[in-house]
């Protein structure tokens, strides 16, 4: 299935914007006003779903108009585009977007059409399936490593570099001991943050 | 930025095909994973295009991209009172999560793979081609989407710096194990000869490098209010339209 890479999952699901305003309200407006705020967040609340490498948010206004000779296209709605690509399963991704993040996704979702609400999570995860675009051709070539192990080899890589300047020139017996330290020091690291490299 | 996360940028396009041209842009994705196999490219490799698959798929500055098709009859109707979509055309989209700026990108495309890229979107409505670079950027400008929003779990490191960290840890972990409990001598020599192997893979992550908005930075005033509003970031409120308050003189008041 083109949507899988080993481990990898490109995911992408295409939900339509409500038209209009509510009491006010223009939804596709206060939903890039919501995405914007979201991008001067830091630490970005994404880091608390498991697994996420890559994820994305676009707003579709319409389609690219090329001018003649191609025809007009044009959408009557507008459309949120999510796009991600994460370790394992589907399903259980959106369950762990799902719990690490209902208020940002109520903040951001209320302003689609049909959205459930995230009290029954299946029918978020219904509502997402059913919106989903598959893959037809992915390209991930790291795609089976997981998150945390390219975090941890790429917190090992800058301790090892760190280590490798510090121990040029040691006498054999003391690169030997600071060797093995460094060894326990990468034993006991833990995973590092997510976005924290 | 909301295309930039660190040292990735998230670039998207929609380009439009005309439906018929769909199966055919359906057969040659179908065949990329077979071309880049060993055993074709081992046999069959001397062919252009053939090759020009497998180079497409080794670009080293690609974290993950993806390639779907957008049916015209796709567009998801999520209620009764939402206007069933129906588009004229198909459309590919492509989303990519690279190192580097933008122009950059698209010249290594143009640069490196040409071929790759025609193959991709020759069947696309006035693609003009990977080369020459100018009408190629041209389009590209036309077709992209902006990201709203942009996330990337390790915005200090570059898609060479994971692969190469990978490496590293692999090997390290292989170093370990073979080095255990021997002699600080025997262990010197091994340790020399380990970084050897591994010279390749020492990169270094961590701040992205400043991304430097020269038009701003020469020209602070010249920022256009309508500018802002095509990003959706600010109210388009121009420092004309605001009404200055009319001086008040001593002994006058305003009721």
């Amino acid at each position: 299935m083109p949507n899988v890479e080993k481990q990898s999952y490109a995911f992408a699901a295409m939900t339509p914007i409500l038209t209009g305003s509510t009491a006010g309200v223009v939804h596709a407006a206060e939903l890039r006003s919501v995405l914007a705020r979201l991008t001067a967040t830091a630490p970005s609340p994404i880091t608390r779903v498991p697994g996420t490498h890559f994820l994305r948010w676009n707003i579709l206004d319409g389609m690219p108009q090329l001018g003649y000779p191609t025809a007009p296209d044009l959408l009557k709605s507008k459309y949120l585009l999510l796009e991600c690509d994460f370790d394992g399963a589907r399903d259980a991704w959106i369950d762990g977007l799902a719990a690490a993040v209902p208020e940002l996704l109520t903040s951001i979702y209320r302003h689609c059409t049909g959205f459930p609400g995230l009290t029954d999570v299946d029918a978020f995860r219904g509502y997402l399936v059913a919106c989903q675009l598959d893959t037809t051709l992915d390209f991930a070539p790291y795609a089976n490593e997981s998150l945390d192990r390219v975090l941890r080899a790429l917190e090992t890589q800058r301790r090892f570099v760190a280590f490798m300047e510090k121990s040029q020139g040691r006498p054999d017996i003391e690169l030997r001991m600071a060797f093995s330290q460094l060894v326990e020091q990468l034993r006991d690291m833990p995973t590092p943050r997510p976005g924290s490299i | 930025m909301p295309n930039i996360s660190g040292k990735a940028y998230g670039f998207t396009a929609f380009t439009p095909i005309k439906r018929w041209k769909t199966p055919f842009v359906r057969l040659f994705f179908w065949s990329v994973p077979i071309m880049s196999s060993r055993f074709v490219q081992k046999y069959f490799g001397w062919i252009h295009l053939v090759k020009a698959q497998q180079l497409l798929l080794e670009l080293s500055f690609i974290h993950f991209a993806r390639w779907s098709i957008v049916k015209h009859d796709f567009w998801p109707r999520m209620s009764k009172v939402q206007p069933k979509d129906r588009t004229r055309y198909d459309y590919l989209m492509f989303c990519s999560n690279f190192n580097g700026t933008w122009e950059q990108y698209i010249d290594a495309f143009s640069q490196v793979i040409p071929d790759g890229m025609n193959m991709i979107w020759r069947t696309s409505e006035q693609f003009p081609g990977a080369q020459p670079i100018t009408p190629f950027l041209a389009y590209i400008r036309k077709v992209q989407c902006d990201c709203d929003y942009y996330y990337g779990a390790y915005p200090g490191a570059t898609a060479t710096d994971v692969r190469q960290s990978l490496r590293l840890y692999e090997q390290l972990q292989v170093f370990i194990a073979r080095t255990e409990g021997m002699d600080a001598t025997r262990f010197a020599a091994e340790w020399r000869r380990f970084l050897f192997t591994v010279q390749d893979c020492l990169g270094a992550t961590g701040a992205d490098p400043v991304i430097i908005d020269w038009e701003e930075l020469l020209f602070p005033d010249q920022k256009r209010p309508e500018d802002l509003a095509v990003r959706g970031l600010h109210t388009p409120v121009s420092v004309d339209q605001v009404a200055a308050p009319a001086p008040v003189r001593a002994g006058e008041s305003h009721a």
